[in-house]
């Protein structure tokens, strides 16, 4: 009996093993980094991810999804600020908001292929950033951003401790779970022939539609829990200049896997604090050009991700170009 | 309430500022119809282009010149762009040029940031072409006029080149059928790289008659791309008169949406474009 508990456990860690990576690295890293820091590493890592079961998976890059993550942020903070004092609720209120813009977005979006979508995301991204900045300034603060009532505070390290990582965790097995589903094996199909789909009697908008709804939920379950931690929500988040920063960390860390997204959200995070720690203020005007830099060179020459090219160095052979 | 005066000559600016629109996107839709790539990188030209405008204008003053020597400048180094960068991805999936597009975007705003400096900057066209007209009771800025005159030119001009030279034929050709163009035995190589050339230049024109009326800041590349991507999808891509048209017909809706609430003019454009692709999704104006 002892013995094939054990063989489960080795069963289950072999199979999943970038799952305890991840959650690995993320328990350590606030002895590296300030929790601050590995607070956003978490959190544009989660999106990131959300970013990958589109683009990695589903075929289709998106240039919106800070849209679905910021729209968390707020409606948490809405929610928290205007409507009730039960911390369930509100991240219940961020999700459903994100999820029901996620689900208008994607009747448009998803109609034509490639440089449809990305671009209709962006157009949606940025139609709302100028709502918020607009005529919704007095609820949003603007510039200014949204300072948050919340009815329990905790410890910023505790916090991130007992309730950032085992949603992590929670997140991640979800994921892992979409992707083996019937569906996720639907919406891989789906980006290499979507012909075939068709002509075994799928429809693969319907499958499209709710790969994009798994990865709104995603990006707004972690912004809620962002708004959460900072007590504060910043224009940032739903600004259209942080999908760079979602699509940098899936090309870096390798597009089609679930550690990718981590592994590039991590690196684009030191990069950031060793920047702003050498140079200050004036880091944001290296930072874009740097990403930029990056985007191309990785696009041209290293389209694998640095997970393929580790994990090529250890196994000595490749990784197929969708890892679930 | 709003006097009928004020939209007839907010009907009239749009029409003008959407020749302009359409001036820059002309390079856009016919890279993505030839060369099936979306060339954000265009949006950087654009950007570029009005700074080097504004820093001729400082060094110069004059607007003529400015305005030649910045499109020169732009057109040189997209060859480069192109020769080295875009080249490498013809034929290959269009996500590849989504995100070179937005890498080359970032690195040219960084170094506008890094030249320039982030504040914004602003410069008034020469004495010749300011000041303004009245018609009746509405005012229209002699600029706004230089604007219609100048982008009906480049549009003749460009109607011209893509209608009656041969590597316009040839271009023109490769939107309907690439295939058939390469077993021709033509160069397509060659007529990628003339089209991209030109395509910047025209951006940078685009962008340099532009730079008068706008404040210039670092992220101006980044507000264009959508604008660009609008008036395509709204004309059809490839097509030089849907261009014309859409460009028209987004200027008249963001002013439009401009009496009511500057803030959301732009969203208005994407909203336009939304419901294009809703009920018909090649674009109103292609065949």
């Amino acid at each position: 009996m002892m013995k094939t508990s054990s063989k489960n456990f080795g069963f289950l860690l072999t199979r999943n093993l970038d799952l305890f990576i991840i959650l690995i690295i993320f328990l350590v890293l606030p002895r590296f980094i300030p929790v601050t820091f590995a607070v956003h590493t978490l959190v544009y890592g989660v999106a990131a991810l959300a970013v990958n079961v589109m683009y990695g998976y589903g075929g289709l890059l998106s240039f919106g999804h800070a849209l679905l993550l910021g729209l968390g942020c707020y409606g948490t903070a809405f929610a928290l600020n205007y409507l009730t004092d039960n911390i369930v609720l509100a991240v219940a209120v961020g999700a459903l908001l994100t999820l029901s813009v996620g689900a208008l977005a994607g009747i448009f979006a998803l109609r034509r292929r490639d440089p449809y979508f990305s671009l209709v995301m962006l157009a949606f991204n940025v139609f709302f950033y100028q709502l918020w900045v607009g005529p919704l300034a007095s609820w949003t603060g603007s510039d200014m951003g949204l300072f948050v009532k919340l009815p329990v505070t905790l410890d910023k390290s505790t916090f991130y401790h007992t309730v950032l990582i085992p949603i992590l965790a929670i997140l991640l097995v979800l994921t892992k779970i979409f992707l083996k589903s019937c569906i996720g094996s639907l919406l891989i199909a789906t980006s290499e022939n979507e012909e075939k789909v068709k002509s075994i009697g799928h429809n693969p908008y319907v499958i499209k539609y709710i790969g994009l709804l798994f990865s709104s939920f995603l990006a707004g379950l972690i912004g809620t829990q962002l708004t959460l931690y900072l007590a504060y929500v910043g224009i940032d988040y739903i600004s259209p200049m942080t999908n760079p920063i979602l699509v940098f960390s899936v090309l870096v860390g390798g597009a089609g896997t679930i550690i990718g997204p981590f592994i590039g959200s991590i690196i684009y995070n030191i990069l950031n604090y060793i920047l702003l720690v050498l140079l200050g203020w004036h880091a944001t005007i290296y930072l874009e050009g740097i990403i930029g830099l990056f985007l191309i060179i990785l696009m041209i020459w290293f389209r694998g991700g640095l997970y393929r090219a580790i994990y090529r160095l250890i196994k000595g052979y490749h990784l197929p170009d969708v890892v679930r | 309430m709003v006097s009928l005066d004020f939209i007839v000559q907010q009907t009239i600016l749009g029409l003008m500022i959407g020749t302009l629109y359409a001036v820059v996107s002309i390079g856009f839709s016919l890279s993505f119809g030839l060369a099936r790539i979306i060339n954000i990188a265009h949006a950087g030209f654009y950007a570029l282009a009005t700074y080097l405008t504004y820093t001729f204008m400082v060094i110069s003053n004059n607007f003529a010149f400015s305005v030649i020597f910045a499109s020169l400048i732009i057109s040189a180094l997209s060859f480069l762009v192109e020769r080295y960068l875009i080249s490498k991805i013809y034929g290959k999936h269009i996500d590849l040029s989504l995100v070179i597009g937005f890498g080359i975007l970032f690195v040219m705003s960084s170094v506008i940031k890094f030249i320039w400096t982030p504040e914004p900057k602003s410069f008034s066209p020469p004495p010749l072409l300011s000041g303004q007209i009245f018609v009746g009771r509405v005012s229209i800025p002699v600029y706004y006029l230089f604007i219609l005159i100048a982008s009906s030119c480049i549009f003749i001009a460009t109607w011209f080149f893509i209608n009656k030279t041969m590597i316009g034929r040839t271009i023109k050709a490769g939107i309907d059928d690439l295939e058939r163009v390469i077993l021709l035995g033509i160069n397509i190589n060659r007529i990628f790289t003339i089209n991209y050339v030109f395509s910047s230049f025209l951006a940078a024109i685009g962008g340099a008659l532009m730079a008068p009326l706008i404040s210039l800041h670092p992220a101006i590349g980044h507000s264009i791309i959508l604008l660009m991507f609008s008036i395509v999808v709204v004309g059809g891509m490839g097509s030089i008169f849907g261009t014309l048209v859409a460009g028209m017909i987004v200027g008249l809706s963001i002013s439009y949406t401009a009496i009511y609430n500057p803030s959301i003019a732009e969203g208005m454009a994407y909203l336009l474009m939304v419901i294009v692709l809703l009920i018909k999704p090649e674009g109103l104006f292609k065949k």
